[in-house]
């Protein structure tokens, strides 16, 4: 049993297939991005993108995987994923991706604990 | 003490423990609903505007202001058309970019996430002025948790990058949390 925020918030990733301004985490090179809040559990999360093949991952508390949803577009909700340090908040998307991403969104809904 | 009246004294004890709930919950479920808010509010006062179809509380602030957040997300880009930019220099916010906020409301808190650490200034813009700024200082991880920035209906929220000091700001996410204000 968790206190859990009244508030869900939201973290949308949007990649723009250029390298370094893309919120993805590709090729597990660069580090997942965080929120100022110490604990936080993800509800749910969709994904629309103009790839149509591969899986775009959801990572609460570090890099790996929590869930996963496939290419072009896919949603999931009633999840209640926490890590142990769940101060982070990554998408990754397959290594594929790492030169020419396209056109990306990953939307991620999560409470505060 | 015989077991009769030990057992009748438990029964009363029951019952007035039961009344006192009752009491409770009928004191805490008041919460009023109406077309408009009602003077001198308490701290932390809940009301449901009818007209609006949601429930607001009395915030800290001095404010009404609604008990469900929402969340304005900007990611960088290479290019100023999109997001903000993320290459290494000032950028002047465009009175025409941003966000059509489609009610008036309050910025409670904002941050930003990037990849690395980084340094520089991200301005918070109203119409293309700045009205609020984050200074970062190599980390990162950068926030303001307790702001109180108006903007009304049909302002245009937007943030850039105001300063860099050094490098490119790398897979940056900015997040300014709201609640829909009303009076």
């Amino acid at each position: 049993m968790l206190w859990l925020s009244e508030d869900v918030y939201n973290l949308t990733f949007v990649a723009s297939g250029t390298q370094g301004a893309s919120p993805f985490l590709v090729g597990d090179v660069q580090e997942p991005l965080m929120v100022p809040y110490f604990g936080v559990r993800a509800v749910g999360w969709f994904v629309d993108t103009v790839a149509t093949t591969g899986q775009l991952s959801l990572a609460i508390g570090a890099t790996t995987p929590d869930d996963q949803l496939n290419r072009p577009s896919g949603s999931r909700f009633g999840l209640a994923i926490a890590g142990a340090f769940a101060q982070e908040i990554a998408v990754l998307a397959p290594s594929t991706d790492f030169t020419a991403a396209g056109r990306q969104i990953a939307s991620v809904f999560y409470r505060r604990s | 003490m015989s077991l009769v009246s030990l057992f009748n004294g438990f029964v009363d004890q029951v019952a007035a423990e039961v009344s006192d709930l009752i009491a409770d919950f009928a004191a805490n479920r008041d919460i009023s609903l109406g077309t408009t808010f009602p003077a001198s509010p308490a701290l932390g006062q809940r009301f449901v505007r009818t007209d609006i179809g949601e429930e607001f509380v009395w915030d800290g602030r001095g404010k009404w202001l609604s008990s469900a957040g929402r969340t304005f997300t900007f990611t960088g880009s290479p290019s100023a058309a999109r997001g903000f930019k993320l290459d290494n220099s000032a950028e002047t916010p465009l009175a025409t970019a941003g966000v059509v906020l489609p009610y008036s409301c309050t910025v409670v808190q904002y941050f930003i996430s990037t990849a690395f650490d980084e340094n520089g200034v991200l301005a918070l813009n109203k119409n293309g002025v700045s009205v609020d700024t984050l200074t970062m200082n190599s980390f990162i991880l950068h926030y303001k948790l307790s702001t109180n920035i108006d903007f009304e209906q049909g302002d245009r929220l937007l943030v850039t990058q105001q300063s860099t000091t050094t490098g490119t700001w790398t897979r940056a996410i900015v997040c300014v949390h709201v609640r829909r204000r009303a009076s």
